[in-house]
């Protein structure tokens, strides 16, 4: 009988696990993919190899790798990047770490309030959260980014706008800022030097420029996992559950356990029909032996895809019929500009600036190796520039439709990737019941009835579809100001790389899973502590400090609730992931 | 044993039945195709392979199905090769067929989808298109993808994608039945291809779309809920063939050894993107310093 059974080691799960480990209690963390233990050795820095759709080392599926992917059912032109294994989808994730925008709370009263998805707010203040927010910045940490050439023609662009500076991290404005990234900011020789031997750690510390963070962050050569530059949950968190007893006064180390898919959460009724949950029931994933354990409380961390297959496939309560729906994913799109001199988008962190319009959503500079930008030019719903549309193929101030550059185009698009420079759009979308994951209709995996995840596109909210093109179009200004001769506008067919609220909290218990403490509406001793429990799409940031601060409160509540405990953050002094005896514990 | 296999293994049972109430209450081809090739033959699914010709299928298949992917590579990322000469757009450099992108892109295939199931639903709604796209070796479309479809596990994708470029390529442009290359899809040129591909995204998956199954009858809605799925499944398929291209084009792979885990040559994707290292770096030398100096957001 454990207390807590965290389900999950992604951008969520061990921050629950940590948190609650430093206080003592009796926490397993399950994870169904790899224990990525030796990422020196076991990662190439190679995209195919990396990234490679059903065989990459950062794919979905189980640790052996000769396995096929697991199959989910995306029923339209879509690509749903998620990856499986201790650190989850932070382990491609670029760090940035941005808060959710001030309007997406209860309570907030700007003079832009009524332009949010207001239907579907956070159900406390944004006041409430910042606690936990500067919690985990200081624990990551998180830090602001350095400049590299796409950095600085990003900010000659904005300048030339006329565009303010976003000087502090709460969003208060449209404006454009360096990154606030869960990255280690360079020191020593790091980003100084070409030469590996010159930038072995200790003598680089932090970012080394290599860019590569789509393919797993394992730099400087030689530093210590906790000391890696990027701070997925792998290099953070973890480490840090994994030794709270030599950190934390009282603690205990969490029970990792990975290669291990939860098939069945456990619940029991009382003669009223109330459900608590009891335990959870995995698979290993290597032997195919199954396994059941009790817990005081189990916390669902594991995605907002396989967070709903679980509940589903557990019979568990859904009487509102709200779980898996209101799945969010920022309505990506892209634009690619092409320059008459180097950009160097290829080096470096792959987002080390952004912008922000609150309301409308943000934007961000990419710099991609050349399969990975492949990918991003291809993904479209607008058919291939020149040749058809699709019936979409959007016009405005970009060059030509929107649509791929297929053919000759991309030849000339890819004929030199460090003249690149790329924007990713990130919409702040609406929360809409029919964007959803349920059960697919065809027959099951090994692990149960499958997911399936469906995304509208053209049939988004008006909101949604005009913040998307409200920010193409400064998207395409802004490369232009910044000196493009070209700017190519994709219309990206949904790319599910942040994807949120598919358990969503809410204000309302008519359209959301989760009360206000991320606790299941109508089961006991359940949580969910992933992107999945966010109420909203955070008007458009990037979900993962936002989560993993949602985690921090989530970890409170459970201790205050179930096991007698006080709260912690704003009374005690965050321990930073960094800190030598992390270091030295990992060592032994 | 592991004890899920077992509803696996039903649901699997179940899910054949469906399929079959559902070809005979749609009438499977004739009901759902649009312009039907005059003089196709058509054939039954359901009939036992003849084994010589299961077998001749079979060991056709990876050289036709390469043949029709590097087609679609060349459309992607023309270059130098023959491919991208004969549809009327290459370079004087190399492109994606040079970078061996078909190769990765039939690896990709194979082992995405694990239903044969619904597979083979699909093959017997077009089996008079199928059967009309003509092959080698007296083989037809039909013949080919037949073969491939006698398995419990991954469906080997790569073919049946295939096929379908070639149902269509017949369809945009009769004339492909005969000429250079092994397939129809490879000898148009690249505007009848692009003409392809906006039939393969939008009017193939049109044929298997529904709206949301409505009905009460659980069987029914089971039945269009599959409907919906192939449909969708071929609208993934449809634009994830391009993106896989693409990604294939520009990657590594065919220069990766997997035993030693390094390179063993420079990947002619990174020579077609100017992408500077030989190897993996550890570092750039990039750092410019902060933007207005500043290394801290404001609290």
């Amino acid at each position: 009988m454990r207390d807590v059974i965290v389900i999950g080691a992604g951008g969520g799960g061990p921050v629950v696990a940590k948190e609650l480990a430093a206080r003592g209690l009796d926490v397993l963390l399950l994870e169904a993919g790899a224990r990525n233990a030796d990422p020196d050795s076991e990662w190439t820095d190679l995209e195919n190899d990396a990234n490679g759709f059903t065989k990459g080392y950062l794919r979905m599926g189980p640790s052996d790798r000769s396995k096929p992917p697991w199959f989910r059912e995306l029923p339209q032109n879509s690509y749903l990047w998620q990856v499986s294994g201790v650190g989850g989808t932070t382990l491609h994730y670029f760090g940035n770490s941005p808060r959710a925008y001030p309007g997406t709370f209860s309570g907030y009263a700007g003079p832009d309030a009524g332009a949010y998805d207001t239907a579907h707010r956070f159900p406390f203040t944004y006041e409430e959260l910042v606690p936990y927010f500067e919690w985990v910045e200081a624990t990551l940490p998180v830090q602001t980014a350095p400049m590299g050439t796409k950095e600085q023609v990003w900010y000659q662009g904005w300048e030339r706008m006329g565009v303010a500076v976003q000087r502090g991290k709460d969003v208060t404005h449209d404006g454009y800022r360096p990154q606030q990234n869960a990255i280690l900011q360079p020191g020593g020789t790091a980003g100084r030097t070409t030469d590996r031997a010159l930038l072995q750690h200790p003598q680089a510390t932090g970012c080394t420029f290599c860019g590569y963070c789509l393919q797993g962050c394992k730099n400087p050569p030689g530093a210590p996992r906790n000391l890696k530059a990027k701070r997925s949950t792998d290099t953070s968190y973890v480490p840090m559950a994994i030794t709270a007893d030599a950190w934390a006064p009282g603690g205990r180390a969490v029970t990792l356990v990975s290669d291990a898919f939860a098939t069945r959460i456990r619940f029991s009724r009382d003669l009223l029909g109330r459900a608590t949950a009891r335990g959870v029931t995995w698979r290993d994933t290597r032997t195919g032996e199954t396994v059941t354990e009790d817990a005081t409380v189990v916390v669902m961390a594991n995605g907002c895809v396989e967070g709903p297959r679980l509940w589903l496939n557990s019979g568990l309560p859904n009487p509102n019929g709200w779980v898996g729906r209101g799945l969010t994913d920022h309505a990506f799109d892209w634009l690619v500009g092409l320059f008459p001199f180097d950009t160097d988008s290829s080096r470096g962190a792959q987002s080390q600036a952004r912008a922000d319009f609150p309301a409308r959503g943000g934007m961000e500079n990419v710099g991609l190796p050349p399969a990975s930008e492949g990918i991003s030019l291809a993904l479209s719903d607008s058919g291939i520039r020149g040749a058809y549309d699709n019936g979409a193929g959007p016009t405005g101030a970009w060059d030509g439709q929107a649509g791929r550059p297929l053919g000759a185009e991309l030849k000339e698009v890819q004929g030199d990737i460090d003249r690149q420079l790329n924007v990713l759009i990130l919409t702040d979308d609406d929360v809409e019941a029919s964007n959803r994951v349920d059960l697919s209709a065809l027959p099951p995996d090994e692990h149960g009835r499958v997911a399936r995840v469906r995304m509208g596109k053209r049939n988004r909210s008006a909101r949604t579809r005009a913040n998307r093109d409200f920010l193409a179009t400064r998207a395409a200004e802004s490369l232009r100001a910044a000196g493009a001769t070209k700017v190519i506008r994709i219309d990206m067919a949904p790319l599910m790389l942040h994807v949120q609220s598919s358990m969503r909290m809410g204000t309302s218990a008519l359209d959301s899973v989760l009360d206000a403490d991320a606790r299941a509406r109508w089961v006991r001793g359940l949580y969910v502590a992933d992107n999945s429990a966010l109420a909203n799409a955070c008007g458009g940031a990037n979900p993962t400090l936002t989560t993993q601060a949602l985690a921090t409160r989530t970890a409170e509540k459970i201790f205050a609730t179930h096991f007698g405990g006080d709260p912690w953050v704003g009374s005690e002094a965050p321990v930073v992931s960094t800190d030598p005896r992390i270091t030295a514990a990992l060592a032994d | 044993m592991d004890p899920t296999t077992a509803p696996a293994r039903l649901a699997r049972r179940q899910l054949l039945a469906r399929l079959g109430v559902l070809g005979a209450s749609l009438g499977v081809a004739p009901a759902l195709l649009r312009n039907p090739p005059a003089g196709a033959t058509p054939a039954r699914l359901t009939t036992p392979f003849a084994g010589l010709r299961a077998a001749r299928a079979a060991q056709a298949s990876p050289g036709l199905t390469l043949d029709t992917l590097t087609g679609v590579v060349a459309f992607v990322c023309p270059g130098d090769d023959a491919y991208s000469q004969h549809q009327g757009v290459s370079l004087a450099e190399p492109g994606g067929v040079a970078a061996e992108g078909q190769d990765l892109l039939a690896e990709v295939l194979d082992t995405y989808f694990p239903v044969p199931e619904l597979v083979a639903f699909l093959v017997e709604a077009l089996q008079t298109e199928l059967a009309a796209v003509p092959l080698p070796d007296g083989l037809d479309g039909l013949t080919w993808i037949e073969g491939l479809l006698e398995t419990d596990g991954h469906v080997p994708l790569a073919p049946v994608v295939a096929v379908l470029a070639n149902l269509l390529a017949i369809q945009v442009d009769p004339a492909s039945a005969t000429g250079p290359f092994l397939t129809p899809f490879p000898r148009l040129t690249w505007a009848d291809k692009a003409e392809v591909w906006r039939r393969f995204e939008g009017d193939l998956p049109d044929l298997f779309t529904v709206g949301e199954p409505g009905s009460r009858l659980p069987i029914v809605s089971d039945i269009l809920a599959l409907l919906s799925t192939l449909g969708g499944l071929l609208r993934f398929a449809s634009g994830a063939v391009l993106e896989i291209a693409t990604f294939a084009s520009y990657s590594e792979h065919a220069v990766f050894d997997p035993a030693t885990r390094t390179l063993t040559g420079r990947p002619v994707g990174w020579d077609l993107a100017d992408y500077p290292p030989d190897e993996p770096v550890a570092g750039w030398d990039e750092l410019i310093g902060y933007y207005q100096g500043r290394t801290t957001a404001d609290a």
